[in-house]
């Protein structure tokens, strides 16, 4: 090879390097950005633009924060609408998310803090302070890395991984996206994720449901045992910093189907209202207030237990705004 | 730092662009030591204490060993040497193992005597750079090579970045000698070397990488215990660790054989088609090669070879091999795995010896090319029987594993993967579908030779010779491969944990 080779090889190294980086680029602005418009870390972005919303930042307004039985349950338009028959002018916002726990809110507390609602509905149900089955997916962490502001107690409750993944800058989070490239293709060939609109019409069969609630490894049956736990521990300081910040927090115990109740064990119930009723947040118990015809499966109520739901929550909220 | 981050190339290129500046061989040399030494220190500065300890301790006592003519002190030279670097060795990687061994006996025997077990962080790399120091007292004992004068060389070989924390494992006698010349970079070693190292990533971070999750999901799902699994998931999740931990180590292999070609060393392979062996014996000539040639050379021929009749011989392979799974990992499952391999060994060659067992087939007369495919199934059938015990996280898991791949079983309860089925369809498919088209249209030539051609086939040689455009291609391709197809969390090399 010829002496002059050596720069050759380094130009072409070079050019390699760019050339690979501009096509990455180009796949993920073309396949993969648009199918990250939808999914479970768009609805934490999308909470995020809600608590930055500078045209509701001086309005009074109510969150509805939690799980996914918080997104099938809560229409937003009833609620401000019974309230405001009854003369009480919030706006009202559905923040449910998808497998929401107490340790993946703690991302979005501060900016919940710097938004100052005048109160936070935390709904969810037994899985919720659960160490099994429950865990923060590397997405929700990596997608919206530069939006978290983590206080030091909320980063112990993270483990090292992460924590990587929250300390990410802009960069780290464009070759993240790499791993949305199969499942982009997955959404090609037809198969399309759900996005906050859960609310459906109708109910699942009996036989339907019933194959639901034999399933042992569904995650709505993660045990909850006595012992402490980073989602109880992120419960707790969610309710402090709230406190500290003049925001009220109720808890709902989201409504189930018989079939779903019938299954939970009696420890997992002791060991979650003992843990509840240690908290000193008021709580709400629905779990047995609305009939099995208003639930589409086990733990999601339909559009018509949504109806019922959306109309019930105005006095339960004017009960806690006085 | 690991090889397959983002700050590998940037420490690469720095190393690289700093020692083409300097002139003087030892400058040059003084400079890879020095970024050697950084590079480890990134892993912890207090290991670096433990790398230069063995380091200065290997170089006197190789330096006195030489110098006396005495055969006692010769030993006990020899002894200080191995006593300390093994001692080391044994302290970080060994203490614990032991204790909870003795402790288990202990209680066992209604003893209350319980010894204390001490939270130890194994350094990274301890158990390659002590095999790297321990060749060169080795070689001199034995009388293969002379000791060197140059501390700053023998430290460099110890522990040259490239080599230091997975290998392969170098002998002083082979590395020693190419530092006596300068470093030049030429075009021809640039090219040779970022194509393997290419190459390496391609194998680590979107074969094995993406492998793991495959393989996690039976052994290591938190969800589902592996007892839940039947044959088919514990034979596919088996197959695919031996493919899994083959492209980790040897991807990692080739970073490491790229790494050091840029500067113009020539470092041992490590690996030749392992899964084309067909024997036991075939197998540890072409797997993990720098180790089995260590062994045999320092462990198995010292103890007797096979120079002392069958009884001896099978025991000394028994414990070259069960020593070599100890050295992979303080835990029962890789003892047992290298117990394993010894007893393959040992069954193998009871079976080939003339006039025995083995001929007693030689009346079926089968065409040369079927019947060597018939030894390379038989042989990898057990190779990746053994990888249960490689693999599995708990040694109780083991019996139910060897019974599930033996005994095929495929009524178990499989209801915890459902949840995966998803993805793993949609896999099958990415996967499957490509292979069939291949395997359809290349029907026509699918022959052992045409098989054996492809395998053989030198890929680095043939595409590091590409004119300068094509090979240009060939990186944006490997380039894009790594960005669009690597796993967000990259395991680590598994050959790190060694």
């Amino acid at each position: 090879m010829k002496s002059g080779e050596i720069p050759r090889i380094a130009l072409t190294i070079f050019l390699s390097v760019a050339i690979a980086l501009g096509v990455y680029f180009v796949i993920i602005s073309v396949v993969v950005d648009p199918y990250l418009e939808q999914g479970t870390w768009k609805l934490i972005s999308d909470n995020f633009d809600t608590y930055a919303n500078d045209s509701i930042r001086d309005q009074p307004k109510i969150y509805f924060i939690g799980n996914s039985q918080v997104m099938a349950a809560v229409d937003p338009a009833v609620i401000e609408d019974g309230l405001a028959l009854k003369n009480y002018s919030y706006s009202v916002h559905n923040l449910g998310v998808n497998f929401d726990t107490p340790l993946q809110r703690s991302i979005e507390l501060s900016e919940i803090i710097r938004s100052k609602p005048s109160l936070v509905i935390y709904g969810d149900s037994y899985c919720s302070f659960s160490s099994r089955y429950r865990y923060v997916p590397d997405d929700n962490l990596a997608l919206v890395s530069d939006r978290i502001y983590l206080d030091s107690f909320s980063r112990s409750l993270f483990d090292k991984d992460q924590i990587t993944l929250i300390d990410q800058n802009s960069l780290d989070q464009l070759f993240f996206k790499r791993k949305f490239i199969i499942s982009s293709l997955k959404e090609k060939l037809g198969i399309r994720l759900g996005g906050r609109e859960v609310v459906v019409n109708e109910t699942l069969s009996l036989e339907g449901r019933k194959i639901i609630a034999q399933n042992p490894y569904d995650e709505f049956l993660a045990p909850v045992d006595p012992e402490n736990n980073v989602q109880k521990k992120a419960f707790i300081h969610l309710r402090d910093e709230l406190n500290k910040n003049n925001i009220s927090l109720v808890y709902v115990h989201m409504p189930m189907d018989t079939l779903r109740v019938a299954t939970i064990p009696e420890s997992t119930k002791e060991n979650y209202f003992a843990f509840l009723n240690s908290t000193g947040v008021k709580y709400y118990n629905l779990e047995e207030s609305y009939p099995d015809e208003d639930f589409y499966d086990l733990v999601h109520l339909n559009k018509y237990g949504k109806e019922r739901f959306s109309r019930d929550m105005p006095d339960l909220l004017i009960t806690e705004l006085n | 730092m690991l090889f397959n981050s983002i700050q590998y190339p940037v420490f690469l290129i720095a190393v690289v662009l700093l020692t083409f500046t300097v002139r003087k061989r030892n400058y040059q040399h003084i400079l890879l030591l020095l970024a050697s030494y950084f590079f480890y220190a990134l892993s912890g500065e207090f290991f670096l204490t433990l790398l230069l300890f063995i380091s200065l301790l290997t170089f006197y006592c190789g330096e006195w060993i030489y110098s006396t003519e005495n055969l006692r002190y010769k030993r006990l030279y020899l002894t200080i040497s191995i006593i300390g670097a093994l001692g080391i060795l044994g302290y970080f990687k060994y203490y614990n193992f032991a204790v909870l061994g003795l402790n288990q006996t202990l209680a066992a025997l209604n003893f209350s005597v319980a010894l204390q077990v001490y939270n130890i962080v194994l350094p990274i790399g301890i158990s390659f750079y002590t095999f790297h120091a321990l060749s060169y007292v080795f070689d001199i004992y034995r009388g293969k090579m002379e000791p060197i004068d140059s501390f700053t060389e023998y430290a460099l070989f110890v522990s040259f970045f490239p080599h230091l924390v997975a290998g392969p494992i170098l002998r002083a006698k082979d590395f020693l000698p190419q530092l006596r010349e300068k470093v030049t970079f030429t075009g021809d070693n640039i090219k040779c070397g970022v194509t393997r190292i290419g190459l390496g990533l391609v194998k680590k971070v979107v074969i094995a990488d993406n492998l793991a999750y495959y393989v996690n999901l039976v052994y290591s799902n938190p969800d589902v215990p592996i007892q839940n699994s039947n044959s088919f998931f514990i034979i596919a999740a088996t197959i695919l660790f031996g493919l899994q931990i083959y492209f980790d180590f040897s991807g990692y292999t080739d970073i490491a054989i790229g790494s050091a070609r840029i500067f113009g060393f020539v470092f041992p392979e490590n690996f030749n088609q392992p899964y084309l062996s067909a024997s036991p014996q075939d197998f540890w000539r072409r797997w993990h090669m720098t180790l089995s040639s260590y062994i045999r050379d320092y462990i198995y021929i010292p103890l007797g070879g096979n120079r002392n009749g069958a009884a001896r011989t099978y025991l000394n392979l028994i414990i070259a091999f069960t020593l070599c799974g100890l050295w992979h990992g303080a835990a029962w499952n890789f003892v047992l795995w290298g117990a394993y391999h010894g007893l393959l060994l040992c069954v193998h060659r009871a079976i080939s010896t003339p006039r025995k067992i083995y001929d007693q087939f030689s009346a079926i007369s089968l065409p040369p090319a079927v019947s060597n495919v018939i030894k390379i199934l038989v042989t990898q059938y057990f190779i990746f029987m053994g990888w249960i015990l490689f693999r599995v996280s708990d040694i109780n898991d083991v019996w139910y594993c060897i019974n599930r791949w033996i005994f095929i079983d495929f009524s178990t309860l499989i209801a915890g993967f459902t949840k995966y089925s998803d993805i793993l369809k949609l896999n099958a498919v990415l996967l499957g579908i490509p292979i069939i088209i291949i395997l359809v249209l290349s029907r026509k030539h699918l022959t052992i030779d045409a098989v054996r051609s492809v395998a053989r086939f030198d890929l680095v040689d043939y595409l590091f010779r590409l004119r300068i455009g094509y090979w240009g291609i060939y990186l944006i391709i490997v380039i894009l491969l790594i960005f669009c197809l690597a796993p967000s969390r990259s395991p680590e090399f598994i050959y790190f944990q060694f």
